[in-house]
């Protein structure tokens, strides 16, 4: 069901939001200028993201989940407790957020099955946006080419 | 840009073109005069990504800007010895990477290695004042593998396969190197039959089997087996029937003599006696390094412990 499926995407969202907002927060080392303005562009593009999302599903007339325990019930992504070194940042961060381009896959298919055309045309953007961060972490995390 | 600009720009090019290279015949010193002169507005032609015949790294390649300070034979040898310096560096990353291939391979330590090249610091090698050692990286082969030793470690083919990995072979490259150098002391240890393992091979197994069926052996062959060659065969290679096999248990198989519980949860544990050495063993997998002593194996493991935990450290840090 769309619905349910735009709820799991929005506890992950969240959690990504987070994740991306404390590696902001936290990322040290040479390259920390570079990297804390980058997780912040994710974090803030994640940020914009939400509250569309929410307001969707109250479209499709359920109620949106709106609480840190029924966010984590849900959420694809799981937290970060510890403080990775900042490679190790981007690494998880990129693989999150192939999760998110996954759940948004799968998101754009039911939309487009249910004909609700207005959520998927949202949901390609977000597709579109959570792709750019795709070749941008890639690009990060190739050493062999510094 | 405007037109008029553009105008101007191009007819100075083409007024540029035809005064140089070739149409400037005074104020110019003879070596100017030798090589066509880069035009100010010079703009390289043909030059393309793919297909071109000018190199698109160096459009400018075959005229000079200003006078020449050098003659170019010089030029020339610095990219010869560029080349060379290459070709040596690349030699040299390959046989240390094959050496250690070859270590890796026969779980052989370093312990010849760094004997050697202790003993070589120390000065504690010496000479044979009666049976002066030879000179040349060719007498070092031939004469090692002149002697019984050498001879005997060839032929045998255990120890034809342990041979190159037992460190000699590091050590009978360094000490050809050193010969070369003139120092003598790295004669010694060519002596051990390190070096016709790798660097002399065909000619020390010919002149050893030469000597060995005249019974002339290298004069103080014993002398350098005692002193140096005792690393690279130990353990000693028993007679045929009566070497260990794969089920043949050391008696310090059967137990540990300490075990150690790391981090994770992974038990490492520590075999052996005062009299083989100890080794360190984390299941099946053995470490490679044998110890002297226990006191040496318990500090490896504590160093590694450490240098684990600082790994994870690093890694990750915890936010409370």
């Amino acid at each position: 069901m769309l619905a349910d499926s735009l709820k799991t995407l929005l506890a992950t969202n969240f959690a990504y939001y987070l994740k991306a907002q404390g590696f902001h927060w936290n990322v040290e080392g040479p390259d920390f200028g570079e990297l804390h303005a980058f997780f912040q562009a994710i974090y803030e593009d994640a940020y914009s993201a939400l509250d569309p999302t929410a307001e969707y599903i109250r479209y499709l007339g359920e109620y949106s989940p709106a609480s840190l325990e029924r966010f984590s019930e849900l959420t694809k992504i799981a937290g970060q407790t510890k403080i990775p070194r900042a490679r190790l940042m981007l690494e998880e961060l990129h693989v999150n957020n192939d999760q998110m381009l996954d759940l948004l896959n799968r998101c754009f298919a039911e939309a487009n099955n249910d004909n609700q055309q207005g959520i998927a045309n949202f949901i390609a953007e977000r597709l579109s946006a959570h792709g750019k961060y795709r070749w941008q972490l890639t690009s990060y995390l190739k050493v062999e080419r510094a | 840009m405007s037109n008029d600009i553009k105008n101007i720009l191009e007819r100075l090019a083409a007024v540029e073109g035809k005064l140089t290279p070739t149409s400037v015949k005074h104020g110019l010193n003879s070596q100017q005069r030798e090589v066509p002169q880069l035009p100010a507005l010079f703009k390289p032609k043909n030059i393309r990504a793919l297909g071109s015949r000018t190199d698109p790294a160096n459009p400018m390649d075959g005229y000079m800007v200003g006078e020449r300070d050098q003659p170019r034979g010089n030029a020339l040898e610095e990219a010869i010895a560029e080349i060379e310096e290459d070709m040596i560096s690349k030699v040299k990353k390959d046989l240390t990477k094959y050496l250690d291939h070859l270590e890796k391979k026969g779980h052989v330590s370093n312990e010849l290695k760094n004997k050697a090249r202790d003993a070589i610091e120390r000065g504690e090698v010496e000479e044979d004042d009666e049976n002066p050692l030879p000179k040349t990286p060719g007498e070092f082969a031939a004469g090692a593998a002149g002697g019984a030793l050498g001879y005997k470690l060839l032929s045998n083919p255990i120890v034809q396969k342990a041979m190159p990995i037992a460190g000699a072979v590091y050590s009978g490259y360094d000490a050809i190197n050193r010969a070369n150098a003139g120092d003598r002391v790295g004669s010694a240890i060519a002596a051990a039959g390190a070096v016709p393992a790798l660097t002399y091979p065909s000619l020390a197994v010919q002149v050893a089997r030469d000597k060995y069926k005249t019974g002339e052996f290298f004069p103080s062959d014993e002398k350098i087996k005692s002193t140096y060659a005792r690393s690279v065969m130990e353990p000693p290679i028993p007679p045929a029937n009566q070497r260990p096999t794969a089920n043949t248990k050391q008696p310090w198989d059967h137990a540990p003599v300490k075990t150690y519980t790391m981090e994770d949860g992974t038990c490492l544990e520590c075999y052996g006696d005062d009299q083989t050495g100890f080794e360190i063993r984390n299941g099946e997998n053995v470490l490679p390094t044998r110890f002297p002593n226990i006191d040496h194996a318990d500090m490896a493991v504590k160093i590694f412990q450490k240098r684990r935990e600082a790994n994870q450290n690093q890694d990750y840090l915890e936010e409370r």
